[in-house]
């Protein structure tokens, strides 16, 4: 179910453009990807979204209660880039403040939040200064500060920056947690990897506007090129006879190649040399990073 | 309003647990009180034991012991000395504090001698007027007059000044407005330094996006501003406790001064002048990075609403002048001016009226004004704002519907 509709929001700052005529939709129980370089105009896309600017063009419609309308920000949560917490404010005490601004009443604030520091192992933590913490736990606070409320549209700008790889394991379920519990989630993020993993919807914005927008399967099948790789015992020599692959580059036994669009891939594998000596092969759709990384470029290049 | 008694709560329960904050609202009267009752104690026991010497060389060898009489329960002890270099040796090393020349000679044009030690040590009143005494009584008893009963009849008459208008205000009264008049004032502008640190400090704590996606920058400003507005309140209220305890002990019945009309105009002027002067300093503590980088122009701005105290003694002075008037009409000004002015005179009932219009108006546009700054100014990080980038917000509709 559709929770959240922009519709062609455009910004600009002293007569730059920020975002320009982007749309895309948001539903319950599902993550959409929201990628882009840095200054594409994700922050700014973000903070419209979240109420904090207004777009000189175009609306955003909310889905919060059932109904089609303005934006409830009760009914939101936000973990901005930016971030922060009062380095002198008590763990919990904070944790119930921004439920109370999110209009929880104080005592279910309170439970849900001892609750939740319990989940997130910080229940130690309750009651001592937030500069006390180290910096993944004041993450952690900061993540459920953005779900205390129950919210139905949790905006997520850079969960994952500053994390090392356990914590950011932590948080990907976290995540998944979100999406089960039929939250729609609206994650930006520069960890490709992580993004192929967790989102079900991508959209690519470059330079204030679309670039990509769909599932990440349409998005594999719209580049209509595959990523060829091969691992091999024989004359590397041959290699510089294979006729169709572009970018081809060798590592000692290993060797990979972009195969455009026009070339189908069985007759392709036929027509590969026999003194290679193929140990392994693999044709695959090529990664949301190198996608991200062609767009990108692409785009540019274009301009 | 819901956000903004949110946020007044949080701030207020912050600063109230800051020990700072406790120090300076309880500790620091009740230190000033005991101080102003020690002191006086304490100057007393010391100066109590203390006794000054006057060397006399008495040519007329009869005036001495009826001056030594005269001086008997005072601090002064007189020495007799014949050698008037021996008495000055003795002045030097500070045995002496004055050494006084009674000669027929001087006595005949009207005057003594007295030494002391250095130019600016002036002599005692108390001894030239026993001296005086001193050398009538002995002129009346060498005239065959008795002292006790020509004197009374040669006593001097000194006016008494009776202002026969009814009187404005009584010494009380002036002590008890003025303070409270300081009082707010001063409240108004540190509680108003506070709100700019406490604004600066939400910028660089870097929470600022996480409550504006809760609640609108105008929520979030007004929340400040009650908050520590409130704990002003209080500390004021704690403050004027205290120093009217206090002051009691030197003006009594002090408290009458504190009628219902007093403590209401003050207050309406402080809550007013405090919304205006906090707004100003939230809007600047919106536009700066930092608290090191409050710039030459906004120090300059800052120092605004503090300009009445730069010129009290005229605005005391005059209280009814046209320009103090006009002053009163400027919003910046108008609370600071108006308690002072009130303190000092009766201002025509209707002028209170306008001048409050025209701080309830200027509060109005000040935090519309504010809560647009508020809103772009504290989503900037990293950088101050320029005056010229603040007016393009301004005029921006970024902020309209907030």
């Amino acid at each position: 179910m559709e929770v959240l509709q922009v519709d062609s929001i455009e910004k600009r700052f002293d007569g730059v453009v920020a975002v320009n005529g982007v749309s895309f939709s948001a539903c319950r129980g599902e993550i959409l990807g929201l990628l882009g370089p840095n200054g594409a105009g994700k922050t700014t896309a973000i903070r419209i979204i979240m109420g904090i600017m207004r777009p000189d063009r175009g609306v955003v419609r909310y889905r919060l209660n059932g109904e089609w309308g303005e934006l409830d920000k009760r009914r939101v949560g936000y973990l901005p880039e930016e971030r922060g917490l009062y380095p002198d404010a008590r763990v919990l005490d904070l944790l119930v403040y921004f439920a109370r601004l999110k209009g929880v009443p104080h005592a279910e604030a309170r439970r849900r939040a001892l609750a939740e520091l319990e989940d997130f192992d910080l229940a130690p933590w309750a009651h001592r200064r937030v500069e006390q913490l180290s910096k993944g736990m004041q993450q952690k606070v900061q993540f459920i500060t953005a779900l205390l409320h129950r919210p139905d549209l949790v905006v997520l700008d850079e969960p994952f920056g500053g994390l090392d790889p356990v914590n950011q394991e932590v948080f990907q379920g976290l995540i998944r947690r979100l999406r089960d519990e039929n939250v729609a989630v609206l994650l930006s993020a520069h960890q490709m990897n992580l993004m192929e993993e967790l989102c079900e919807r991508i959209f690519l914005i470059h330079r204030g506007e679309r670039v990509l927008y769909g599932t990440l399967s349409e998005i594999k099948d719209s580049t209509d090129e595959h990523i060829v790789r091969f691992r091999f015992s024989g004359d590397a020599e041959l290699l510089a006879g294979i006729a169709g692959l572009d970018d081809l580059r060798t590592d000692g036994d290993q060797a990979w190649g972009r195969l455009p669009a026009t070339v189908d891939p069985a007759p392709f594998l036929r027509s590969l040399p026999q003194g290679l000596g193929l140990q392994e092969v693999s044709v695959r759709r090529p990664p949301l990073h190198d996608i991200f990384v062609s767009t990108v470029k692409g785009g540019d290049d274009a301009r | 309003m819901h956000g903004s008694l949110q946020v007044a709560a949080w701030e207020f329960r912050k600063t109230i647990r800051n020990r700072a904050v406790l120090v300076s609202t309880f500790l620091f009267p009740l230190l000033l009180v005991a101080l102003s009752v020690l002191v006086p104690v304490l100057v007393e026991r010391i100066g109590a034991d203390r006794t000054y010497e006057i060397g006399v060389v008495d040519e007329t060898q009869f005036i001495l012991p009826v001056l030594e009489n005269e001086l008997a329960d005072t601090v002064y002890r007189l020495r007799a000395r014949d050698d008037l270099e021996a008495a000055e040796e003795e002045l030097l090393a500070g045995e002496l504090v004055g050494v006084l020349i009674i000669s027929e000679e001087g006595l005949a044009h009207g005057a003594a001698e007295y030494w002391v030690r250095r130019a600016e040590d002036s002599p005692p009143d108390t001894v030239a007027r026993a001296l005086t005494k001193a050398v009538q009584e002995t002129r009346l008893e060498a005239a065959g007059l008795d002292p006790e009963e020509v004197l009374p009849l040669t006593a001097d008459v000194s006016l008494l000044t009776q202002p026969r208008a009814a009187p404005e205000r009584t010494v009380g009264d002036l002590a008890v407005s003025m303070g409270l008049a300081f009082l707010l004032v001063l409240a108004t502008l540190i509680i108003g330094g506070v709100v700019m640190n406490s604004v600066i400090a939400e910028k660089t704590s870097r929470t600022v996006e996480i409550i504006l996606s809760s609640i609108s920058p105008r929520e979030l400003l007004l929340g400040k501003v009650l908050g520590y507005g409130v704990l002003g309140i209080l500390q004021v209220m704690v403050w004027a406790a205290v120093g009217l305890v206090a002051a009691t002990r030197f003006l009594p019945g002090i408290w009458t001064a504190l009628t219902p009309a007093v403590v209401a105009t003050a207050l309406a002027y402080f809550v007013l002048g405090y919304l205006f002067v906090s707004s100003m300093y939230a809007l600047l503590g919106a536009v700066l990075r930092d608290l090191q980088s409050s710039s030459q122009v906004v120090s300059w701005i800052a120092i605004i609403p503090a300009v009445p105290l730069f010129i009290l003694s005229f605005i005391i002075q005059f209280p009814d002048a046209g320009w103090v008037r006009a002053m009163a009409h400027i919003p910046p000004f108008t609370a600071a001016t108006m308690l002072f002015r009130t303190a000092v005179t009766d201002v025509p009932v209707w002028e209170i009226l306008s001048t409050l219009a025209v701080l309830a108006l200027a509060d109005y546009l000040l935090v519309r004004l504010a809560a647009k700054v508020f809103q772009v100014g504290m989503l900037m990080y990293g950088k101050s704002a320029t005056p010229r980038e603040v007016w393009r917000w301004l005029r921006h509709r970024e902020g309209a519907r907030s």
